[in-house]
């Protein structure tokens, strides 16, 4: 409520709304007398900002970098909006523990703010063979805690992913052994050619601990009481429980050219939205990054710093959930996407912050390869134009059938899926068809992803994924492919089946990106899931510091170790 | 000796509660739809192999009372458990917070119980002007819910006049007092204008009364009159309501723990709840039961203090 009420505040800040529709929508979320006086009060101290330049046909979302530092800094503090459950990387697979285990423990390969897959840990890599991946580790890198890293540990901690329980165990799910094979040398061998590998292992799939360590702490390693000892530019200090984690600079670390600019990095745990850009604007915190879409007018028009929005590989879309009602007809799932208007969607409910997508999952930006064979295929996807004479024509070919009410599920309490429903069902509404919203508490949405049962009974729900690494299989694949775990609706097309089959072995980027644009073709027609926008990252950094990586790379790339002083 | 034996009967009381509060949230968590597993993944998808080894290695594939006798069993040996989400020990995450909570509380409790009833009184005895004056403050004070509050104060005493901070709890008496003092103000706010609009009517009722008018027609002195004859005898109702309020504080503590980003144990119960960390939500709760039943019991002796016709058997409510 608190945040529906920050949002408000800050829309009548931005000139959006008017003082009339401001009273309304306040008496709707349930102020009345003296705490609707109070409140509007607040409306009115804070300081009125012109609305955001560009009449939304300038490119959003494309910064990769921030300007440079001109120094060093000793300490900042950076917010995150929950605090991690921990910093083993074997179960970091969610924003917050990646953003901050990120800058300790490094990767065999590492993703780079222009999405593309560098060496890191790794010297090199070659592929004799589809089924052979041989990475030649680095020599000199020392540990955290100043012991050399061998390949024992490099081949210790992939190992560790062969458990089941490891989050990131899906990427192994090719691999038959991890083993030395010589001095410097560590060879993976596959069951069956897998391009998706490779690219995987700049994520925490190909993350490197110290064995002896892992092995000594056992479950216990990433929690507070036995801090992570990684490689990466900067080293776990402590975890104050519910407060703060701290880290500091990586004396030792082993990339010199890039050794970290900021002595001391505090990071605070502020899941309040309207706190989170509070604390942004005062200078209690020096930046974050996925800072709230509810605040992105306060944050725009600041002097305190400045707001960036980054290049991101996060995709908006409604997923088909079920195998029987209307959806099933392709007819009703193309009227329905023709009756939504995507552009606006991208602008009203990310404040301004994310585009509209084609008729395709895979955002632009999230190809690493083939970007020019990427951009002429996006081209030639329909624009994400309303056409409500075309649906309503594929609606009535779709008959009675297509007339049944449908259910979309939303996330209680959560601002964005709320909108996107009531966004959805207007657009049904429009064409003749009956879309009713479901709304479903917020830790039993997440089951929608896991559990059949948690499905039934409903049609469609919202979500906001990212790809990992920028390879479009990497999120095509599981959701199309027959018995893939993201594939709800059991959609089956041969011709896409094989194309990305196919591409999953195909070694040549060259070969694989027109297959899976080929794949990505037929998809645009049958449309096994609708693809709504592209949001961007939003990051801010206030006047102090400048430098670091406004992509969407933060999560696996040591962001951190690029942020310096503004001025020198 | 009838002060050991309420007590001894409070605490039996209490570890009855206990139980069966334990078993209803066990239960009510139980019952709720989701799974943690969702949380930690961040509700991304995963491979079935891999639900299937987090499910084993967390037990949640054992039936309830199997799960709810392993805890209860581990619970009367002291341990509260491990957080699923965490993987660490519960008595270790909540001591964290727990001095936090308790600090806000007491805090909050004192602004509550020394502003309200000198606002109350100051009504009582100043009519005119002043009374409408604190009336309508309080009136504002009763209506406005603790976010509220604490986005207006925000916005004036951090963002306007950089007083105080936004978030944390700081560290250290002096740092912890400046950090949680915008935060208790907002928890404190409508108990006090509450316990000031009660304090006034108490007041002026006992003022009304014929003893005051015969301590008054005495040559009594008026500051000893309203000590003796008006605050005493209007403590009994302030003090039921002043408790009462206290003791929903810890709960109240919720929301403004949230809106400060504060690492207390409101916020934890939440965001537990959320992520149906069960270990959590039990020692949390059953902290919360054990802190109201104490507030209570402290609130009953005091009646007996200020009332020596009040008898421990009576006032047990």
């Amino acid at each position: 409520m608190s945040d529906d009420l920050n949002k408000l505040r800050t829309e009548h800040a931005d000139g959006l709304i008017g003082r009339r529709e401001l009273l309304r929508r306040a008496a709707l979320i349930g102020l009345s007398g003296p705490a609707l006086g109070a409140f509007l009060a607040a409306c009115g101290s804070s300081s009125p900002s012109p609305r955001p330049a560009g009449g939304g046909t300038a490119a959003i979302g494309t910064t990769v970098l921030t300007p440079a530092p001109k120094g060093s800094v000793d300490s900042i503090n950076w917010g995150l909006f929950y605090e991690p459950s921990g910093l083993d990387w074997i179960y970091d697979y969610n924003y917050e523990e990646n953003t901050v285990v990120a800058n300790i423990t490094e990767s065999l390969m590492r993703l780079t703010p222009q999405f593309t897959i560098e060496p890191a840990l790794a010297e090199s890599f070659s592929a004799p063979d589809p089924l052979t991946k041989v990475y030649q580790i680095r020599q000199g890198v020392k540990f955290s805690d100043g012991s050399p890293m061998t390949v024992d540990d490099v081949v210790f901690s992939l190992q560790r992913h062969l458990n089941p329980a490891s989050f990131w165990n899906f990427a192994y799910v090719n691999v038959k052994s991890v083993e030395k094979t010589g001095a410097a040398e560590v060879t993976v061998r596959m069951k069956r050619p897998d391009e998706v590998f490779h690219p995987l292992m700049a994520t925490p799939a190909g993350g490197v601990g110290k064995a002896s360590y892992l092995k000594a702490k056992g479950k216990a390693y990433g929690t507070p009481s036995a801090g992570p000892v990684g490689t990466g530019p900067f080293t776990f200090t402590s975890w104050a429980q519910g407060s703060s984690i701290i880290i500091s600079k990586n004396d030792s670390y082993w990339d010199t050219a890039h050794a970290a600019k900021v002595g001391k990095i505090t990071f605070s745990f502020i899941p309040q939205e309207s706190t989170m850009t509070t604390a942004l604007l005062s200078g209690e915190i020096d930046g974050a990054y996925h800072t709230p879409y509810s605040g992105l007018g306060q944050l725009r028009s600041t002097s305190a710093g400045k707001l960036y929005l980054g290049k991101s590989m996060i995709f908006t879309e409604i997923i088909i959930a079920g195998t029987t009602g209307p959806l099933t007809d392709h007819r009703v799932r193309t009227a329905l996407l023709l009756a939504i208007d995507r552009t606006a969607l991208a602008k009203t409910v990310y404040n301004g912050a994310a585009s509209a997508l084609r008729n395709t999952v895979v955002p632009l930006g999230e190809w690493g390869y083939g970007q020019a064979e990427a951009l002429a295929a996006w081209n030639k996807l329909a624009p994400p134009a309303v056409d409500l004479t075309k649906a309503k024509q594929l609606v009535a070919q779709a008959g009675a059938a297509a007339k049944a009410p449908m259910t979309i599920a939303t996330r209680a309490s959560f601002q964005r899926y709320i909108n996107i429903a009531t966004i959805v069902q207007a657009a049904a509404k429009q064409i003749g068809l009956t879309v009713n919203i479901k709304s479903i508490d917020p830790n039993t949405y997440g089951n929608l992803f896991f559990s059949a049962k948690a499905r039934s009974g409903i049609d469609m729900f919202i979500s906001e994924n990212y790809a990992d690494i920028p390879e479009p299989l990497e999120i095509l694949y599981p959701a199309v492919v027959p018995g893939q775990f993201y594939n709800y609706n059991g959609y089956n097309n041969p011709t896409v089946t094989s194309d990305l089959g196919q591409a999953f072995r195909q070694v040549s980027d060259n070969k694989r990106a027109s297959l899976v644009l080929a794949a990505q073709a037929v998809l645009a027609n049958d449309l096994a899931a609708l693809p709504l926008a592209n949001p961007a990252v939003p990051l801010f950094m206030n006047k102090r510091i400048t430098g670091a990586p406004a992509s969407f790379c933060y999560l696996y790339y040591p962001w951190a170790r690029d942020i310096g002083a503004a001025a020198s | 000796m009838r002060i050991a034996t309420f007590i001894a009967g409070r605490l039996a009381g209490l570890a009855a509660t206990l139980l069966v509060a334990s078993f209803v949230v066990y239960g009510a968590l139980y019952l709720a739809p989701g799974s943690p597993v969702a949380v930690i993944t961040g509700g991304r998808a995963l491979p079935a192999r891999t639900l299937a080894a987090i499910n084993a290695e967390y037990g949640f594939d054992r039936p309830f009372a199997v799960r709810y006798f392993q805890w209860l069993g581990n619970f009367l040996h002291g341990n509260f458990g491990q957080s699923i989400v965490f993987r660490q020990n519960v008595s270790t995450l909540v001591a964290a917070r727990a001095g936090t909570t308790a600090f806000l509380v007491a805090y909050a409790a004192l602004l509550i119980i020394l502003l309200g009833v000198l606002l109350g009184l100051v009504s009582a005895l100043r009519q005119g002007r002043t009374d409408t004056t604190i009336l309508g403050i309080t009136t504002v004070g009763i209506a406005t819910p603790s976010f509220v509050a604490a986005i207006v104060m925000i916005s004036i005493f951090t963002l306007g006049l950089h007083w105080f901070p936004a978030i944390g709890a700081g560290t250290g008496f002096t740092d912890r007092l400046w950090h949680l003092t915008m935060p208790a103000a907002a928890l404190a706010l409508a108990g006090t204008a509450y316990v000031a609009r009660l304090t006034r009517s108490a007041a002026n009722e006992e003022l009304a009364r014929e003893h005051v008018d015969t301590a008054r027609g005495r040559g009594i002195p008026e500051p000893l009159v309203i000590r003796r004859h008006v605050l005493r005898n209007a403590m009994i109702p302030i003090t039921t309501v002043g408790g009462l309020t206290v003791a929903s504080l810890i709960a109240g503590s919720v929301v403004v723990e949230n809106a400060f980003a504060i690492n207390g144990l409101g916020s934890y119960l939440i965001s537990s709840v959320e992520q149906k960390d069960f270990p959590v939500v039990q020692a949390i709760s059953l902290l919360l039961v054990t802190a109201f039943v104490v507030v209570n019991t402290v609130v009953d002796l005091l009646y007996g203090l200020i009332d020596p016709r009040v008898s421990m058997t009576g006032a047990s409510r």
